[in-house]
């Protein structure tokens, strides 16, 4: 059987502003993500056939709570052949990457383009309140709310073991505020973090401090999936797929057995790496769906890249901070760029190889290496869902 | 125990047994009549098995240790404002299935991996009794 290696290629990011943006509704975030992809591809309105979408939040503000690819094509004037809804949560967006390879090399579209959005701020839901069905939540009664106090659960089962501690995570979050400072769409661009501001940062669910806990923000984002061939009229340097793969172990996180790990990167992981033809030593940065700074120390672990405890060395010293050997997370990621779900890891590895990537570019400007290769996760749930892509110029 | 504009339980079709049992202040779990496995979430179906025939409710000795805990320091929800900080626990019954619960009457200091812990069940309204721990010296 013919392998999906190279078949396809991302070809456009879609950007909207994003941060603390009153007055818009999660649709028109998406709307706004999708035209910029395709303005960002070269593209023409009249050229999108494929989209697919992720769902949520719940948004009140919006006549039926979640946002579907017929109510954007209406709005957009868009013709469909192919589309759907589709959620792994955060794993969505590489989930969605072999979906929209499957219609492009089965001839069901021409060219996907695949959308998240989300208005929380406006008083309404953030998206890791919004997991547990809002601030009261299935599991309220307990005084259990929120995705953190999941993590935080993981974590401090990580801690009890004796191979990690917030001087690891302190490493993982300084290192991104690094990028973010780099990246004036980030809505941390501004604000620096030292150590020692991480450690006076309040805890919120022990052992998580504030600054180990992703940003909430208003913003849409979108990419567009074509065929190897069609991407080389585009604008922009293809950047072409090459390995997928997804692992679900789905148990919720109070009755999982993989709170440290094996998660679902270990076999996504895996299959990714397989599919593509590689071994973790020819990747040359990773982008990491980061909800938590635990979840990127975890997440690297279970690819394969060190041992539990390991994680202490290959953060440490900036790393993985601009000028560092092993960049991770170059748009500071969830943490300190912006929430879209796994929408921002998986476009920041396309604008770094298209060579997009401004001030943040990896390669000279940064003091790093060339990228070729990016290794990239997304995490949906509580370490319930996951999928990595791996992409190349 | 006053609740205090808290949330109560939600509580779904597959629960409802749960909730009623544990008005009673017992605490049972659904457990497979082909394999005698204990499953929690509640559920049509055994997922040790596969087996679709109506489980029994076994009534559990309450006992277990913690598996792993979170430490509330951020108010979410205004019912909890003066409680914080607080521990919420998943906890490892003896019998097997995990309950999530608070963890009460200890030092937060205290509390860690491996602790062991006993329900109790305290009676939040008309409609809910909810099981919580505390630690067993």
């Amino acid at each position: 059987m013919e392998s999906l290696r190279e078949k396809v290629a991302l070809v456009g990011v879609g950007y909207t502003p994003q941060g603390r943006i009153a007055g818009r509704s999660a649709i028109s975030f998406h709307v706004e993500a999708i035209k910029s992809a395709i303005d960002d591809a070269g593209l023409n309105v009249e050229d999108i056939d494929g989209l697919l979408v992720q769902p949520e939040p719940y948004d009140p503000m919006h006549y039926d709570g979640l946002v579907h690819p017929w109510s954007i094509a209406q709005y957009m004037g868009l013709n469909l052949r192919f589309c759907a809804s589709q959620t792994t949560m955060g794993a969505t967006a590489g989930g969605m990457v072999l979906h929209a390879a499957a219609a492009v090399i089965y001839g069901m579209a021409d060219y996907v383009v695949c959308s998240y959005g989300e208005a929380p701020l406006g008083g309404r839901l953030s998206s890791t309140e919004s997991y547990y069905g809002g601030s009261e939540g299935v599991f309220g009664a307990y005084g259990f709310f929120g995705a953190s106090a999941g993590y935080a659960t993981a974590a401090q089962k990580a801690i009890s073991e004796g191979w990690t501690s917030p001087d690891t995570w302190s490493d993982i979050a300084v290192n991104q505020r690094q990028w973010a400072n780099l990246n004036p769409r980030a809505m941390m661009y501004q604000k620096t973090m030292t150590h020692e501001d991480y450690f006076n940062s309040r805890l919120v669910t022990a052992p998580f401090r504030l600054f180990d806990i992703c940003q909430v923000s208003d913003s849409g984002r979108a990419f567009i999936v074509t065929s190897a061939e069609r991407a080389q009229n585009l604008r922009r340097r293809p950047v072409y797929v090459m390995g997928l793969g997804q692992g679900h172990p789905s148990t919720a996180i109070m009755q999982s057995n993989y709170m440290t790990g094996p998660t679902g990167a270990k076999t996504s992981g895996q299959k990714a790496l397989e599919m593509a033809g590689l071994k973790l030593k020819d990747i040359d940065a990773c982008e990491i769906y980061d909800c938590y700074t635990y979840t990127v120390e975890l997440t690297l672990q279970d690819y394969g890249f060190y041992e539990p405890g390991g994680g202490k060395a290959f953060f440490a010293n900036g790393r993985t901070a601009p000028g560092g050997a092993f960049p991770v997370n170059t748009s500071g990621g969830l943490l300190s760029e912006v929430y879209q779900m796994g929408f921002t890891p998986l476009t920041e590895a396309i604008v770094q190889l298209q060579g997009n990537a401004g001030e943040r570019q990896l390669g000279e400007k940064t003091n790093t290496k060339e990228p070729e290769i990016i290794m990239v996760s997304n995490n949906g749930g509580i370490l319930q869902t996951h999928s990595t892509v791996i992409v190349r110029r | 125990m006053t609740t205090k504009n808290k949330p109560s339980p939600v509580v779904s079709l597959e629960d409802k047994k749960f909730w009623e049992y544990a008005r009673k202040h017992q605490l049972r779990m659904q457990k497979c009549l082909d394999c005698d496995f204990l499953r929690y979430p509640s559920g049509i179906i055994c997922p040790n098995c596969y087996s679709m025939r109506e489980p029994v409710w076994e009534q559990l000795s309450g006992r277990g240790t913690i598996y792993s805990f979170v430490t509330f320091h951020h108010i979410y929800h205004k019912g909890f404002s003066d409680e914080v900080p607080y521990v919420v626990a998943s906890v490892k019954l003896d019998e097997g299935p995990r309950l999530m619960g608070r963890i009460l009457d200890c030092v937060i200091e205290d509390i860690r991996v491996g602790m062991v812990v006993k329900v109790r069940y305290d009676d939040i309204s008309e409609e809910f009794a909810l099981p919580q721990f505390q630690p067993v010296y």
